[in-house]
């Protein structure tokens, strides 16, 4: 048996470029697997930890103000173990010339026993102090002690920093107003209540309540008399802890991440089975002989099967070994820079047994399987042959007429791509699948731009949002070009105990700087009556076209007639024509400028520059852009290494024919235009099955990506086809390498010798 | 004492529709330490025979005793076993491993039985000692051939079975190869089954066996033997 063993190591080594290959794909597959899987789970730990210190949430209602007296009442609910009373506000403040969104929250005048804040330098603040989001501060070079200018209803405040902390309900800000908030563009400041009062002129009112229960099978019961509470004020919005936007948004995003963590490793070990396969069934093929005479010697079918299985053992020893190696650190690098984006005061690294046991089960068993497959054929080999020697059946497709004007060597790469109908067939799978993962991943990239162009381009197309009502103020400056009033608010849309929140648009007709657009990109127009819904509200609230819902607003209960429901891309939102709304009673509130000055404008109301917001959101994409560059990288490489494999071991199975052919007197050159022939003409088809496998994943990611909050418009712009192809062609060009080197260094009398002893 | 002994063996190998006859009830029998060829031309069943006999194929019909062992009615397993205990193979490819050395590759055959030789005393049998580190492609047909051999010897076998061991070597080296054979069989009483279809090598046997389509066409005694190197073709 060791003797059979030094022969593995052998071939390993004879074969080191392709067992690498192989042993590269499930490396890559169990790093990946071990590596985003611990960090989901880390991440998982990490705010779960994190949310039970701070005593995150069960419930949070939000309604127009209120007296706070009302909090004894929420108190005296039966199964309630502690309320929390709030005053929020939106602000700005000026960081280094640029305008910063704020949202101002209160705070107790000892810490509460919900949503604990998570103090992280300095006191809890006093009188005219505030609190500010650590990762906001530590962004704009904030720190403890300083003052800070903020802007709320044209006044300006000016607040001491008494320190820095986080927050359970911040630790993904998801706040209605912007699609995305980047930490440093969006900050959080803890108010004190009494300074809160004064601020927003709100005097003995609160406007949300936070509580946490005692039992949560209660949650429904109490969520509803705490609505009772508050209802005569006119409900805004209310939750429980799973529907907590941060929270949710949270979740959602980790959902998206715990599904990536296993269809991409997945997806690498299904094609790392087949690659191993074709490497083993070549190498199986190539030994026939040898097979045989270990057989006749008086091995058993079993150790020789065994001796198959090695390889594949050795594979996956190689593979899981590194793999799991490489998976400590994607997970603790991984686990950094996802937590570096939340507003989380530390992080939770570990070793999950269950994730290294899953991890090594499936390093050995995808090479396993893969061997499990050529060992039938192991068995399967009769110990005669040793002595009658054996030929390998090809089958010949007789087309020569066609072929007539094509040179010999020519002729012979097409036979070559029809002769073995099953390896081609598993090259031209390994060249598309190369595609979907280089296509798929760079669709990323280009959907990112897409909805770029999408919100900037496409649906708002003004350069400034101003918040006044003074339309023709506006309209009156100099550089503006264009001007329309527009009314931007909430609605709550209830039916059968069921709601959804959205933002409510009002926009004007006959204007083209606000436009409604679907999913399909089919332009839409603020309807005559009633309002636009979209589609994922119908759908959970079963709405259909044409009903008359009900709604909460601002300005109370409305009923509202559904004119269209359409799927939308980005932000899903309620539309409505302004004059429709004017007559329910909402008056413009905000001005969409073309043209205009920044400066100018700003005396009216806080002013949201586009050019501004874009290249904000752009920032923020540029994040996600190294992540897709290097899932691009990667899919590249594995690209490289399957069609690596299936090439070389194309020509490599083929070595006595082609030192036959340099025996006749063919030149090195000459054979390789045949192999490049005969390669292309398989990577031809692969790439033209590859596009629309690619699509269809495409078409996956899209159906898993939906969401509520956010609808990611997933396109392959046409530079995504060129560059794959280019990408596919020099991958495929370089895996000739090797082969084209070995025939040129080839000798001849070895080669035939090895065959015919 | 008989080793082997063929009682009416039939060979039918089934072809599709057509039935290939190789063997048409064979009765040989095959005393120990014998040194016997099997000499017949193309096609005429010769392979068969000896790959039945040494347990790599079953007849169709008739009977295979090895000593008293019924080897024709052994299973699959069993077969492996008898052959790894009790026969050797020369095969008229060498089938040498190609990535293990000469000593690696007596190695392997060594390591499938309880009791083997010493690797490097039959490598010296064979004079090939000083070579045992080479690799296969290192080597001429005639070395790897020897090589071969010994791979055969070192399990310490009953019965050495060779199929046109020197078919593939020129006319000097194969008379080297057959040297080594003959010693053996002198030396260590070790029984040798060989099949050709070289007339020359069967004056070397102690009887030869001539084969004609799937039969025994007469069974020849040589009371004196020649001896290879007076051998010429
Ligand atoms: N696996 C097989 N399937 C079908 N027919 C076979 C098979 N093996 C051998 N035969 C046929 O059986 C007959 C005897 O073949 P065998 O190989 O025993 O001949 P041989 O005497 O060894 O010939 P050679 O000297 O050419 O090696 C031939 O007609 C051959 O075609
Ligand atoms: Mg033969």
């Amino acid at each position: 048996m060791k003797t059979l063993f030094i022969k593995a190591l052998r071939d390993l080594k004879a074969q080191k470029w392709q067992f690498l290959a192989v042993s590269f794909l499930v490396f890559l597959g169990i790093a990946l697997f071990s590596g985003l899987y611990s960090s989901y789970l880390n991440i998982e730990a990490t705010y779960k930890k994190f949310y039970a210190q701070t005593n995150f949430e069960d419930i949070g209602v939000e309604f127009n103000p209120a007296p706070i007296d009302l909090l004894k009442k929420v108190k005296a609910i039966p199964g309630v173990k502690a309320v929390v009373g709030r005053l929020t506000a939106y602000a700005t403040m000026e960081i280094e010339g640029r305008e910063i969104q704020l949202k101002l929250v209160s705070i107790p005048e000892k810490n509460s026993k919900v949503d604990s804040i998570y103090l992280v330098e300095g006191v809890y603040p006093k009188r005219n102090e505030v609190l500010i989001l650590k990762k906001f501060a530590d962004l704009n070079g904030i720190s403890v002690g300083e003052v800070i200018h903020v802007r709320v209803n044209g006044k300006t405040y000016n607040l001491r920093i008494s320190g820095t902390a986080y927050s359970p309900e911040y630790v993904l800000i998801a706040e209605r107003r912007n699609i995305l908030t980047s930490p440093k563009d969006f900050g959080i400041i803890f108010v004190p209540y009494r300074l809160m009062e004064r601020i927003t002129g709100l005097k003995g009112k609160i406007t949300e309540v936070h509580l946490t229960v005692y039992y949560k099978d209660r949650i429904d019961e109490i969520l509803n008399e705490v609505k009772k509470i508050f209802e005569p004020y006119g409900l805004k919005n209310f939750y429980k802890r799973e529907d907590q936007p941060s929270y949710k948004l949270l979740r959602m995003d980790l959902e998206g991440f715990r599904h990536m963590a296993l269809t991409f490793p997945s997806l690498l070990l299904f094609i790392a089975v087949l690659a191993i396969y074709i490497l083993l069934s070549r190498i199986v093929m190539e030994q026939i002989g040898i097979i045989a005479v270990l057989r006749a010697l008086g091995y058993s079918k079993r150790s020789v099967v065994i001796h198959y299985l090695m390889y594949s053992i050795l594979i996956g020893f190689i593979g899981t070994s590194a793999g799991i190696i490489a998976g400590y650190y994607i997970s603790a690098g991984m686990t950094s820079a996802y937590v570096d984006v939340l507003n989380l005061p530390y992080y939770v690294s570990k070793i999950y047994p269950n994730v290294l046991l899953s991890s090594i089960l499936a390093g050995f068993l995808t090479p396993i399987i893969a061997g499990i497959f050529t060992a039938k054929r192991v068995a399967e080999i009769e110990p005669a042959i040793a002595m009658r020697g054996y030929t390998v059946k090809y089958r010949v497709i007789r087309f020569e007429r066609y072929l007539a004007r094509f040179s010999i060597l020519t002729r012979l790469a097409i036979k070559n791509v029809f002769r073995n109908p099953k390896r081609t067939l598993y090259t031209l799978f390994g060249v598309a699948m190369g595609v979907v993962l280089i296509a798929t991943s760079m669709a990323f990239i280009d959907s990112v731009d897409e909805m770029l162009h999408i919100q900037f381009e496409k649906i708002q197309t003004f350069d400034y949002k101003v918040e006044c009502s003074n339309l023709m103020a506006v309209k009156s400056l100099k550089d503006v070009r264009e001007a329309y009033p527009i009314i931007e608010t909430w609605i709550l849309i209830e039916r059968n105990g069921l709601t959804k929140s959205s933002n409510l648009i009002g926009l004007p007709s006959n204007q083209d700087l606000y436009n409604i657009y679907d999913l399909n990109g089919k332009r839409h127009f603020p309807p005559p009556e009633g309002i636009i819904l979209p589609k994922y509200i119908a759908e959970n609230l079963s709405i259909a076209k044409g009903e008359t819902i009900e709604a909460f607003t601002k300005l109370g209960r409305v009923k509202l007639k559904v004119y269209d429901i359409i799927p939308q891309p980005l932000m899903p939102v309620c539309y409505a024509n302004l004059k429709e709304l004017e007559r329910l009673g909402f008056r413009p509130n905000e001005v969409i400028v073309k043209g205009g000055n920044e400066n100018e404008l700003k005396k009216f109301g806080t002013v949201v520059s586009m050019k501004r917001l874009r290249r904000v959101t752009e920032e923020m994409m540029s994040m996600m852009y190294d992540f897709f560059v290097f899932s691009v990288l990667f899919g590249a490489s594995l690209a490289f290494a399957e069609i690596f494999n299936t090439t070389t071991i194309n020509i490599l199975e083929r070595k006595r024919e082609i030192a036959t052919l340099r025996m006749l007197g063919y030149t090195v050159k000459e054979i390789a235009v045949s192999l490049f022939i005969e390669t292309f003409l398989i990577g031809a088809f692969g790439l033209i099955i590859g596009f629309p496998m690619a699509l269809m994943t495409l078409q996956g990611f899209k159906m898993t990506y939906k969401s509520e909050i956010f609808n990611m418009p997933f396109v392959m712009y046409p530079r995504t086809y060129v560059i794959t192809t280019v990408i596919i062609i020099v991958t495929l060009a370089i895996s000739l390498v090797p082969g084209i080197r070995y025939i040129a260094k080839m000798e001849i009398d070895k080669v035939t010798k090895e065959f015919t002893g | 004492m008989t080793i082997l002994r063929f009682e009416n063996v039939w060979k039918i190998y089934k072809m599709g529709k057509v039935d290939v006859i190789a063997l048409r009830g064979v009765n040989i029998s095959i005393e120990e330490g014998e040194f016997v060829v099997v000499l017949g031309p193309s096609g005429s069943g010769k392979t068969t025979m000896l790959n039945i006999a040494g347990g790599i194929d079953k007849p169709t019909k008739g009977k295979v005793f090895f000593r008293d062992m019924e080897i024709s009615s052994l299973n699959e397993k069993e077969l492996t076993m008898f052959r790894r205990r009790h026969i050797g193979y020369v095969f008229q490819f060498y089938n040498l491993i190609p990535t293990l050395t000469a000593r690696e590759n007596v190695q392997l055959s060594a390591e499938l039985v309880d009791n083997p030789r010493d690797v490097d005393e039959v490598l010296e049998v064979v004079g090939l000692k000083h070579r045992a580190d080479h690799l296969p492609t290192e080597m001429s047909g005639g070395e790897q051939q020897r090589i071969a051999i010994a791979r055969a010897l070192v399990k310490n076998p009953d019965l050495i079975l060779c199929d046109e061991p020197t078919g593939n070597l020129d006319f000097e080296t194969g008379k080297k190869v057959l040297e080594v054979m003959r010693d053996i069989n002198r030396e260590e009483g070790r029984t040798f089954l060989l099949v050709t279809h070289n007339a020359v090598i069967a004056k070397m046997a102690d009887r030869v066996i001539h084969f004609r389509d799937g039969r025994v066409m007469r069974v020849e005694e040589n009371p004196e033997p020649m001896e290879p190197e007076e051998l010429s073709w």
